[in-house]
């Protein structure tokens, strides 16, 4: 089953001025499929048009053309069907009136016909305690993980998270990876976006890489990681750099580049290549004192495919 | 307008409810209840004075006396409190978290109509309630059908501004606009430079001259204003409103000036400004 599927969605932001208009444009043409019980992440750097796409998904924004459906309805025509069955927790968002954080919670467990203990969802996001305090008082870590506790009740079959570990403690991170997996083991779907890689790369089945508004690439990290390749980096303190040993490391098969400044040798090199490096110059007649590598950063990955396009 | 039925009404009532506790919670309710409590108060104990020094040759009655204050008081609360609530709502990123949840914009329209009227309507009768024991230790009398008439007659004007005012909220975007925009109403509708406009509209057919006689289409269209409306109805079901100073009921009332008539006008000035209101909004990005 399809749980959000985005067909050919475009939006521009216009602003009529008497004198000269200009618009921008978001999003560019994005066609994408989430199936029902994945981990989807959704990356891009920021004004990459994550946002906006979510915006749509939830209807707080009309797609300029294109159209999104979401758990089987339009979201443009029946979006409050989606927002029944949808935990949201959006950007931008702000304490409703002077409730508590209680009050929150319990307001979003009424108006989703649910059962929910707001106890519990307090508990799960560790706010049992400050919860008794007016939202607006809150800091950004707190307000997010009651936003977190607001989406999680009723049970929904999809969460839409939008940046969600912003402002989060590394604990509140952990907190968040931690839910988003307890929420998929109970069989929903998750979409979230974010900037930060390695959030992604913890809890994410798939992902899509947005661009300057366009869909760059749709696939699994794994995947992404080994298509798009990336250069890891061995790095060997020896006693002393053997003649002869630079041309039979730059023979392997692998090997991009070679660095050296006497008595160590830097080689950025395929990850396959990394442990011919190694050997070759554990077999030389010098000795070696120090080896540490580097995996191909999710970093370089991420710049790599972003930067693809412009 | 069509909404799928399964439990509209439900987040409806869900929505009010919330809508009148955030009132309460920030203390507007509160304000607004002790605003006109001190109105009805002052006022009973003025005519409670006057009816002291003039004694027993003329009979003064209370609720005559609260209809003027009270009518020009309900437009100005209701325009300028609800006026900013869905901006501020909006700006402050609450609107984001309503329509997270299973709340349609119009839900949030309605509610918010639905919601602002009560806290309103609440002070009104609460005006209504501190001036009654005042003015009968006062001697001053009160006429039972006229106090439950206006009170009806109130609640009219009180929906019918605050559906104005959430018109204007949904529509603008910044409160600085919407404050402006029901200040302007206010002047147009209360302080009825409305009448001027077919004037001019007429010096302007009339090639820049106004004829010795009006069309009758101005009188029709001086008709519409709300507050004209109001009066016109209100002075059918409690013919003391008649006698309000700013707008005199004609002795011998058009169709369109007639109660009922004006009701249906008011009723257009409820559901035109809620549905040009949710129209843009629907369509609105946040």
């Amino acid at each position: 089953m399809v749980a959000i599927e985005f067909s050919g969605v475009s939006k521009r932001y216009g602003r009529r001025g008497i004198i000269r208009s200009n618009s921008v444009t978001a999003l560019r043409n994005v066609d994408l499929t989430v199936e029902e019980g994945e981990v989807f992440g959704f990356l891009g750097p920021n004004g990459a048009g994550k946002s906006t796409a979510i915006d749509i998904m939830l209807d707080y924004v009309q797609p300029t053309s294109g159209s999104v459906h979401v758990l089987g309805h339009d979201v443009q025509t029946d979006s409050v069907s989606v927002r029944e069955r949808t935990g949201v927790l959006p950007d931008g968002y702000g304490p409703i009136g002077e409730r508590t954080g209680r009050e929150h919670v319990e307001f979003a467990i009424e108006s989703k016909n649910a059962t929910d203990d707001p106890e519990e969802l307090l508990e799960r996001v560790n706010m049992l305690g400050p919860d008794a305090y007016p939202v607006d008082q809150y800091s950004k870590g707190m307000a997010q993980r009651l936003m977190l506790a607001m989406a999680l009740a009723g049970e929904p079959d999809l969460l839409v998270l939008d940046e969600p570990s912003t402002g989060l403690d590394p604990n509140g991170a952990r907190t968040m990876r931690r839910i988003v997996r307890e929420e998929r083991d109970r069989g929903a779907t998750v979409f979230f976006s974010s900037h930060i890689l390695e959030q992604v790369e913890a809890v994410c089945d798939r992902v899509a890489i947005l661009d300057a508004g366009q869909l760059v690439t749709v696939d699994s990290i794994d995947h992404l990681r080994e298509t798009v390749g990336g250069m890891a980096r061995v790095t060997l303190e020896l006693s002393q750099v053997p003649t002869g040993a630079l041309d039979r490391l730059s023979s392997i098969d692998g090997v991009a580049e070679l660095e050296t400044n006497g008595t160590t040798i830097e080689v950025a090199c395929e990850n396959r290549a990394k442990a011919p490096v190694i050997a070759a110059c554990h077999d030389s007649p010098a000795t070696v004192s120090n080896v540490s590598t580097t995996d191909p950063s999710l970093d370089e990955l991420f710049a790599t495919v972003t930067e693809g396009v412009a | 307008m069509s909404q799928a039925g399964h439990g509209f009404l439900d987040r409806l009532l869900l929505f009010t409810r919330e809508d009148v506790h955030d009132a309460v919670r920030d203390r507007q309710a509160h304000v607004l209840v002790g605003m006109f409590a001190l109105l009805g108060a002052g006022l009973a104990y003025a005519a409670g004075r006057n009816a002291r020094r003039t004694s027993a040759q003329v009979d003064i009655e209370l609720v005559s006396q609260l209809l003027a204050p009270v009518t020009l008081l309900i437009p100005l609360v209701a325009l300028g409190v609800v006026a900013p609530a869905l901006v501020e709502k909006r700006s402050t990123g609450s609107l984001t978290v309503l329509l997270g949840l299973p709340f349609s914009r119009q839900t949030v329209v309605l509610g918010t109509l639905l919601g602002r009227s009560i806290v309103i309507a609440m002070s009104v009768l609460a005006a209504l309630l501190v001036a009654a024991p005042i003015a009968l230790v006062m001697g001053v009398s009160i006429d039972g059908t006229l106090f439950a008439g206006s009170l009806l007659a109130f609640f009219v004007l009180t929906i019918t501004f605050t559906a104005i005012a959430v018109a204007i909220s949904v529509v603008t975007k910044t409160s600085t606009r919407a404050s402006f925009a029901a200040f302007s109403a206010y002047v147009v509708f209360v302080f009825q430079l409305w009448t001027v406009l077919p004037q001019i509209l007429l010096y302007v057919v009339s090639g820049f001259t106004l004829p010795e006689t009006s069309p009758p289409w101005v009188d029709f269209v001086v008709a519409l204003n709300p507050m004209t409306a109001f009066t016109n109805f209100a002075g059918g079901l409690v013919p003391a409103f008649e006698n309000i100073p700013f707008h005199a009921v004609p002795d011998n009332p058009a169709v369109y000036e007639q109660p009922l008539f004006a009701f249906v006008i008011l009723l257009g000035w409820i559901g035109g400004p809620l549905c040009f209101g949710y129209l843009r909004f629907r369509k609105t990005d946040l």
